[in-house]
């Protein structure tokens, strides 16, 4: 008890101070559709909160509570599969649609809980990839019922109305927007609910030693599955709002190892247990790979003139360097995990530190 | 032969070893003792360059360890035979004797090592093929030394080996010990069992949570009071 | 019993080639405790090499392996010195981490520098297979009537046109009869097929139709009894040629496609067949003339291309490649095709399957298996004799005892990744002749390794093996009794009970 008053006690004044800071730059972003009309400018922003999203719904079981899932993939293919399919299949707005999804995931995280703490470790992490696996290929082999490998086309959003009036019809990026901003601030907030709750010193007492923890009377089962659900629902929230966003889900895209992957990494590149390593990863891996993707990258080469555009190595690039995106997660996770075992949060908190002390 | 020079260490921010000196000549039996948790396995850990030392130095027939792997140490002739015998379960006996004579300046002395081996230790020559994992405790101590044996050490560091050993084992084993000693060996003891280990020893050193507080000579220091209060129970 | 013996056998031999790429992953994990996560990756890279040097190189992959091995090895040790060995003692997430970021940096290298393009390497000997076992099946009374069934074929092939009719109804009288006696028998059943086609042929209106659909529902049920046959595809599909050439507008077209796309979906597995290919070329061009306008312009392109493709199969040297067709206009194609069509049917002849009853086995997977066995035999040899073997077993089992005895661990671990890779890498160059080739086939096979190490318990070099084959058969009996599509969820569901019922694995060592 004694610990978590010293906590409070000498962090209380800093958390003021960032939570000043969050709420300016929560306002900066509310204002940004107003002066930004780019598309592509929104739509990499709203990629950046959804992978917000993902990373902070991961880092709430893998980050506070230590237990690595590689298999979120389910619940963000659960959340995306269960408002497509209210969608299309029911004509149910995508707004209902989200509840059915929290609830698909939260049944499916009871299941996959049930199954996969019971193991430890390395055990642990194969346990969570195969049930997911085992997911997405019932996805795939129901095609009567999830319309298998074709996937499912969103075929039009209705409009959001409230009484008689139109909020946002979804012609332009800016509602997904705002959404997006939206559900970031929200699994920030319960992120921070957590960590600051007797929830997550529990978390964290089952991340450091869980047979302590154990000993300690704390019922390990409870709290991972606790720790499970709020992640689960969590990350089902970003599988419906990138299905609705895109409009269109099939079993590679929403439900594939890779998923399960890039939302582990985006918090270890960031930093695994604290409230704004999953920002700073999705800050860092989005535009990254966005720049790759639209070729910014290769055009960039080409105008410092490292390489002509006309050569048979340009033209390569030119082709190819957009279809290796991923390539740069595959580097990031490499420097990070050789370099910066804390991620970058935690290597720029120890730059800082260093420079600090240097200084004293 | 062997020189411990102000050695500290921690494990992480635990420091378990606070300026630890220490010396071995050759032909002696030395002992170090001390209660549990004083840091003598750690010291021996040290030496053997399982973990890295965090200050002073250690120095072997006049060379300084600085900078070896753990298996360096073990060309330059010190054996350490482990703490919890450490025998390789999934291997027999006879695989394990082989195993400690990896080293390719041992193998040519293979077959005479074993003879030696068997001639010390007869039991394990009944029990030649048979895993290490399912043997009995002292059998496994038996073998650990053994195996230590067989890469013909200059400096045998020897980690506990009368621990869970029946009183009959342990003066067998106290009896061995003085045995390796006259065929040449010299020997650094880490011993709970204070009285036989002292008896035997030509030094000790006395450790307590870190630090060396008592030296001398063996027979001096079991008249010792302190030694006699601590660990003597008189 | 013969599906199950069929399946047991192509079980086993695939799990052969399964138990390297565990045997591998076992002994990355009994020697550093770190779970190799590109270890898919790696296989996919023996694939790579293997294609490769088969087509730039000439070298079979039987005999490239012998090449792969070492380059692998140097490779996988590589790795080791530069990256795993600095995480040996850090959070085993974070060696997990470095392993799947590894991974992804070689397949997304491999995307960069050969495009995800799915490649095929095909032998002479690909799609081969040969019999075996024919005694189990019984011999007497199916073989006779399947045997006769088959030389009163060949005679109504040869025969006059007044005698035909007769004689193909003999043969498919005699064809019912060995069906009857051993349902299973999928060559029995396409060639009564055929033989239904040839009464079919020969008639007309109500009756043909009927013969027809009898010949299609033989077909159907012999592609069902063995999915990767070409001939069945190609048999069926000729048969609806012939129905269609009995109709005439929607109906023909409608036949006509599902020919085309019987034919190209048997040409997935048997990319060089001369015959197939100027059949799916017909299929196309017929196809084509039905209809117009952009779909007409796309059928005649794909029957340019098939047309393109028969010709360089049938030339029987080297490196001679298909005639390049892309720029051919549609006016220009549909001459040329007339040309090669219309002047004079090509010969679209039926292949009844000759082969004796009994199991068939697969001529690539039967030398891999081989060759697996060789190597297990080899790696065991060398693990437990040599001195270094003992070295690595000895690391694996206690590191720091081997420290002790002074054993270079970090080296023991340069090397068992090195031994590690190389035999993943030397499994993606076995099974290069049967399997596309692309960056992301990794993955499945990661997830396969962990399924065979986990079953065998971790670290298990005996248990790898046995897990390596019990997933083959697990898989190949999944595919017959339940579907192709549920296979891998039988071999996930296998993995989750062991881990929750026997996490030490079958054989209860997680030790070397
Ligand atoms: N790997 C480790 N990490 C952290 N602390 C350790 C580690 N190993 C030992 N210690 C601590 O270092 C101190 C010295 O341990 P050491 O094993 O050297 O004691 P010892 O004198 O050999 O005791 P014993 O007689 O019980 O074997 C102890 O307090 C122990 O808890
Ligand atoms: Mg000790």
């Amino acid at each position: 008890m004694t610990t978590l008053r010293t906590l409070f006690a000498d962090t209380s004044g800093r958390s003021t101070v960032t939570i000043i800071a969050v709420l300016a730059v929560c306002a900066a972003l509310c204002t940004v559709p107003f002066f930004v009309h780019n598309p592509y400018l929104l739509h990499i922003m709203i990629l950046i909160f959804l992978s917000t999203i993902m990373g902070e719904s991961w880092n709430i079981l893998g980050g506070y509570t230590g237990q690595y899932s590689v298999g979120h993939a389910a619940y963000f293919g659960t959340g995306a599969y269960a408002t497509m399919m209210m969608l299309q299949f029911r004509q149910v707005a995508p707004w209902y649609g989200v509840w059915v999804g929290l609830a698909a995931a939260l049944v499916v995280a009871l299941v996959i809980g049930s199954i996969c703490f019971r193991l430890r470790g390395p055990y642990f992490v194969l346990a969570s990839i195969a049930v997911a696996e085992i997911l997405r290929l019932c996805t795939l082999n129901l095609p009567s019922f999830t319309n298998g490998a074709e996937g499912i086309l969103a075929t039009g959003l209705p409009p959001f109305t409230i009484g008689e009036t139109v909020i946002t019809d979804f012609s332009t990026k800016v509602p997904f927007y705002y959404i997006g901003l939206a559900l970031a601030l929200l699994t920030i907030l319960v992120t921070w609910l957590v960590q600051h709750s007797k929830l997550g010193y529990f978390f964290q007492a089952i991340r450091e030693d869980q047979d302590a923890a154990h000993s300690l009377g704390i019922s390990l089962t409870l709290y991972k599955n606790i720790a499970l659900v709020i992640s689960a629902m969590l990350t089902s929230l970003a599988g419906s709002f990138y299905a609705i966003y895109v409009g269109f889900v099939d079993p590679p895209t929403v439900m594939a190892l890779d998923i399960s992957v890039q939302i582990v990494l985006i918090c270890i590149i960031g930093g695994i247990g604290t409230i704004f390593g999953p920002v700073i990863g999705a800050l860092v891996l989005v535009p990254l790979s966005e720049a790759l993707r639209s070729n910014l990258i290769a055009s960039l080469i080409f105008k410092i003139g490292l390489v002509s555009p006309d050569s048979k190595f340009g033209g390569f690039l030119n082709d190819n360097l957009a279809h290796a995106h991923t390539l740069i997660y595959g580097i990031l996770v490499v420097i990070v995990i050789l370099f910066m075992p804390d991620g970058i949060l935690g290597f720029l908190k120890k730059l800082t530190a260093r420079r600090k002390g240097g200084e004293a | 032969m062997l020189i411990i020079d102000k050695l500290n260490f921690s494990y992480g921010d635990l420091q378990v070893l606070w300026d630890i000196s220490l010396e071995v000549h050759q032909g002696e039996i030395v002992t170090v003792v001390g209660a549990n948790g004083a840091g003598k396995s750690t010291t021996l850990k040290n030496i053997s360059r399982l973990v890295k030392p965090s200050s002073g130095s250690i120095t072997f027939l006049g060379e300084d360890l600085k900078g070896l792997e753990s298996h360096q140490v073990v060309e330059r002739g010190i054996v350490q035979v482990p703490e919890g015998r450490k025998i390789f379960p999934e291997m027999t006996v006879m695989e394990n004797l082989l195993m400690g004579s990896y080293l390719k300046g041992t193998r040519k002395d293979r077959q005479a090592n074993i003879e030696r081996a068997f001639s010390l230790f007869p039991r394990l020559k009944e029990r030649e093929k048979q895993l290490g994992g399912t043997m009995s405790g002292g059998e496994q101590q038996m073998l650990a030394i053994a195996r230590g044996l067989m890469a013909n050490p200059k400096l045998l560091l020897l980690d506990e080996p009368s621990l869970g050993l029946s009183p009959l084992f342990v003066k067998i084993i106290f009896e061995i010990i003085q045995e390796i000693s006259r065929q040449g060996v010299t020997i650094l003891l880490v011993e709970q069992n204070v009285y036989q280990s002292l008896k035997i020893s030509h030094r000790a050193y006395v450790l307590e949570t870190g630090r060396v507080v008592l030296s001398g000579d063996g027979q001096e220091l079991l008249g010792n009071d302190h030694v006699k209060k601590a660990f003597l129970g008189m | 019993m013969t599906i199950f013996l069929q399946s047991l056998v192509s079980g086993v031999l695939v799990g052969g080639v399964y138990a390297l790429i565990g045997i591998g992953l076992t002994i990355i994990f009994g020697v550093m405790r770190v779970i190799n996560f590109a270890h898919g990756d790696i296989l996919m890279l023996g694939m790579y090499l293997a294609y490769y040097l088969f087509t730039l190189g000439h070298i079979d992959p039987f005999v490239s392996v012998l090449l792969i091995i070492p380059l692998m090895f140097l490779y996988g040790g590589f790795l080791q010195k530069v990256f795993i060995n600095r995480v040996l003692n850090a959070l085993p997430q974070n060696q997990i981490l470095l392993t799947i970021g590894l991974g992804l940096i070689m397949s997304n290298t491999m995307m960069l520098v050969f495009t995800s393009d799915y490649k095929i390497l095909t032998t002479k000997y690909s799609s081969a297979s040969f019999q075996a076992l024919t005694t189990i099946v019984n011999p007497d009374r199916y073989e006779r009537r399947y045997n006769r069934g088959n030389a009163l074929l060949e005679k109504a092939h040869k025969a006059q046109a007044t005698d035909k009719a007769a004689l193909y109804a003999r043969a498919s009288e005699k064809f019912a009869e060995a069906v009857s006696i051993h349902p299973e028998q999928y060559r029995a059943l396409n060639n009564w097929g055929i033989a239904l086609d040839g009464q079919a042929n020969l008639t007309k209106g109500n009756p043909a139709d009927r013969l027809f659909e009898q010949a299609y529902a033989k077909f159907t049920e012999a592609d069902k009894l063995s999915p990767d046959d070409f001939d069945i595809k190609y048999n069926w599909a000729r048969t609806l040629l012939h129905q269609a050439g009995q109709k005439q507008g929607a109906e023909a077209q409608r036949l006509l496609t599902e020919a085309a796309q019987k034919l190209d979906a048997g040409l997935d597995s048997n990319s060089d067949s001369v015959a197939g290919l100027n059949g799916s070329a017909l299929l196309h061009y017929l196809l084509a003339k039905q209809q117009s306008g952009p779909t007409a312009d796309a059928q005649y392109k794909k029957a340019l291309e098939q047309y393109g493709a028969a010709i360089a199969a049938a030339s029987t040297s080297d490196d001679s490649t298909a005639p390049d067709f892309s720029g051919t206009s549609s006016a220009a194609a549909r001459a040329l095709l007339a040309k090669a069509y219309d002047a004079y049917q090509p010969p679209f002849k039926a292949k009844p399957d000759k082969r004796g009853a009994g199991i068939s086995v697969s001529t690539p997977l039967a030398i891999s298996f081989v060759i697996t066995c060789g190597i297990t035999l080899l790696l065991y040899w060398f693990l437990m004799k040599t001195n270094t073997g003992q070295a690595i077993r000895a690391t694996a089992q206690d590191r720091e005892a081997a420290q002790l005895m002074g054993i270079n661990v970090k080296r023991m671990s340069i090397i068992a990744f090195g031994l590690g890779s190389s035999l993943a890498a030397a499994a993606g160059a076995l099974i290069s002749p049967t399997y596309y080739i692309f960056p992301q086939v990794g993955s499945t096979f990661t997830l396969k390794a962990f399924v065979i190490t986990v079953l065998g318990g971790m670290g298990s070099i005996v248990g790898a093996t046995l897990g390596g084959i019990i997933i083959g058969v697990a898989e190949s009996m999944g595919a017959v009794y339940i579907s192709s599509g549920w296979k891998d969820v039988v071999v996930f569901v296998l993995f989750l009970l062991v881990l929750l019922f026997k996490p030490s694995g079958l054989m209860g060592k997680s030790r070397m």
